[in-house]
């Protein structure tokens, strides 16, 4: 067996030889980062833990086929990536029954009346507490592209550096680059209100 | 002042002796990329998965890997769209892969039955689980005293025995297992347990009640097993009770009308219980209209062949307050 520090990829390691407790362990240790990535990228909860299912579910089918040559985290953020992206096409082009909506970046992580309470606390001299500045957030999130939210969220959450947003996404570091610069800037003129307010 | 400008120009040698010299710096960090809205960020939830999210994901994996068959319809997409000559080449590779994967499934699998392996038994009671619906409407029904239906005859009873077969089926694939909640389930390293020989005919029920489960969504198939779940446990009586009763009711109608029934959600399938229940419930031998009392006709069975006859006391017709016909009012309006 290859050495390695990760905790991830020597789990991942004993799955591929035929482990089935490994693989347990490493759903406990992977479930909820998934789901708040995916919760995130497609806005609703039940799609996020499907998603989540299936990310699993991909790992363990091709798990003969895993090696330790790069890190867990990447091959698994790759796959999540894949996944989010495969719902996202199928949605678009079959307009499948029981896939909502929601899954598209511009209409919404959150409801038509939710948007309207969202606007209303962009008003600068309205002072928004942290569940209207959440929603805010999240508004301002879906209004990203798909690509744009995924590299911001896997830089947020998973901490992930351009290499590895880069080999999770199956770009190029200036494409990634370039993704979170006009992420940044889309999200600071969707946010600018709260930017200044939050200024010192 | 003129300031001179100088162009510069970098040539293959000169750039590659650059990169050999000194290594290029390192990128900053995302975060730097974002800075001013990192913080923002923050106040995005960290989502905590449902407790039980764990063990149905070893589940699934489990029963998908035991129906041989993908959840998915695309897999491994592992390269962007490209020129029509990759498409070719994935598309003789994906024809290659099928043709190889048939061969060698039906030199390796001499038999269906070995794809139906552990968790044969939610799949097989698939209907009865996807009648069942959800633990919310098990509950529902559960804490209302509905009653049978009344037309519960001989013939259902065989149903009814089907019904109490599934249970115990159900019960015997949880007996052994961990039955907490909480709990990541073992999932089945063995890698078959044949089917229980059986005729063609069951052979190839039991494969089409497997195709059914995998055909639907993951959170169906997983309310599906939370249902056999529950119904399996030896302590959720009344949930069992609450089963065999809605069972009951949806073999008591008629075959056609029963997979609209299945399909409603919960609230409109407890409306729907109410409104039979309470149609089952008015007695067979309803006593006599107050039109069949009318004593000038007799009592029934005896009444006189011909329309109803009109006396001094009968009603006129047509009532004074309808509009006769007449030259200027040739059709009155009803």
């Amino acid at each position: 067996m290859e050495a390695t520090t990760d905790p991830s990829t020597a789990l991942m390691l004993l799955v591929r030889d035929g482990n089935v407790e490994a693989f347990e362990q490493l759903v406990v240790l992977w479930q909820d980062r998934l789901v708040t990535l995916l919760l995130h990228q497609t806005g609703d909860p039940s799609i996020a833990e499907d998603l989540t299912q299936e990310v699993f579910l991909r790992i363990y089918r091709a798990r003969a086929r895993y090696k330790a040559t790069a890190k867990f985290t990447t091959w698994i953020h790759t796959i999540a990536n894949n996944v989010a992206s495969d719902l996202r096409q199928r949605a678009y082009r079959r307009r499948e029954r029981g896939v909502p909506g929601s899954v598209s970046a511009s209409s919404s992580m959150i409801g038509l009346d939710q948007l309207a309470v969202a606007a209303s606390a962009l008003l600068p001299t309205r002072q928004a507490d942290r569940t209207e500045l959440q929603m805010v957030v999240q508004r301002a999130l879906a209004q990203l592209s798909e690509k744009q939210r995924m590299a911001v969220l896997l830089a947020k959450f998973e901490l992930c550096s351009y290499d590895e947003i880069a080999a999770a996404m199956q770009l190029s570091v200036p494409a990634v680059k370039s993704l979170l610069f006009r992420a940044r800037d889309q999200l600071r003129e969707s946010l600018a209100p709260y930017l200044q307010s939050n200024a010192p | 002042m003129i300031t001179p400008t100088i162009t510069p120009t970098i040539t293959p040698s000169d750039s590659s002796l650059h990169s050999s010299a000194a290594p290029p710096p390192p990128s900053p960090p995302p975060a730097a990329a974002l800075e001013g809205i990192w913080e923002l960020l923050d106040v995005l939830p960290q989502a905590e998965s449902p407790p039980d999210l764990s063990a149905t994901t070893i589940e699934m994996v489990a029963l998908s890997l035991a129906g041989g068959k993908s959840t998915t319809h695309s897999f491994a997409r592992t390269w962007q769209r490209g020129s029509t000559g990759r498409w070719a080449i994935a598309a003789a590779a994906v024809m290659g892969a099928l043709v190889l994967g048939v061969l060698a499934g039906r030199a390796s699998l001499p038999s269906p039955s070995a794809r139906l392996i552990a968790f044969l038994p939610i799949a097989q009671h698939v209907d009865l689980l996807v009648e069942a619906g959800s633990v919310t409407f098990l509950q529902a029904l559960a804490a209302q005293p509905y009653p049978p239906p009344r037309q519960f005859d001989a013939f259902q009873l065989k149903g009814d025995a089907q019904f109490n077969a599934a249970m115990d089926s159900l019960r015997r694939l949880q007996a052994g297992r961990n039955s907490t909640d909480n709990a990541v389930r073992p999932m089945p390293s063995e890698p078959a347990t044949p089917a229980t020989p059986a005729t063609p005919a069951e052979r190839h029920e039991l494969e089409k009640n497997v195709e059914t489960f995998q055909r639907l969504s993951s959170t169906r198939r997983r309310e599906l097993l939370e249902v056999a779940r529950q119904l399996a446990d030896p302590q959720q009586e009344d949930l069992r009770n609450a089963a065999r009763l809605w069972h009951q009711w949806i073999a008591s109608r008629d075959p056609a009308d029963r997979r609209d029934i299945i399909e409603l959600n919960t609230q409109q399938r407890l409306e729907w219980l109410d409104r039979y229940a309470q149609r089952d419930s008015r007695p067979i031998n309803r006593p006599p209209r107050e039109f069949d009392r009318d004593p000038r006709r007799g009592p029934p069975g005896q009444r006189p062949p011909g329309p109803r006859p009109r006396g001094p006391g009968a009603p006129p017709f047509p009532p004074p307050d309808r509009p006769r016909a007449s030259v200027e009012n040739p059709a009155p309006l009803r």
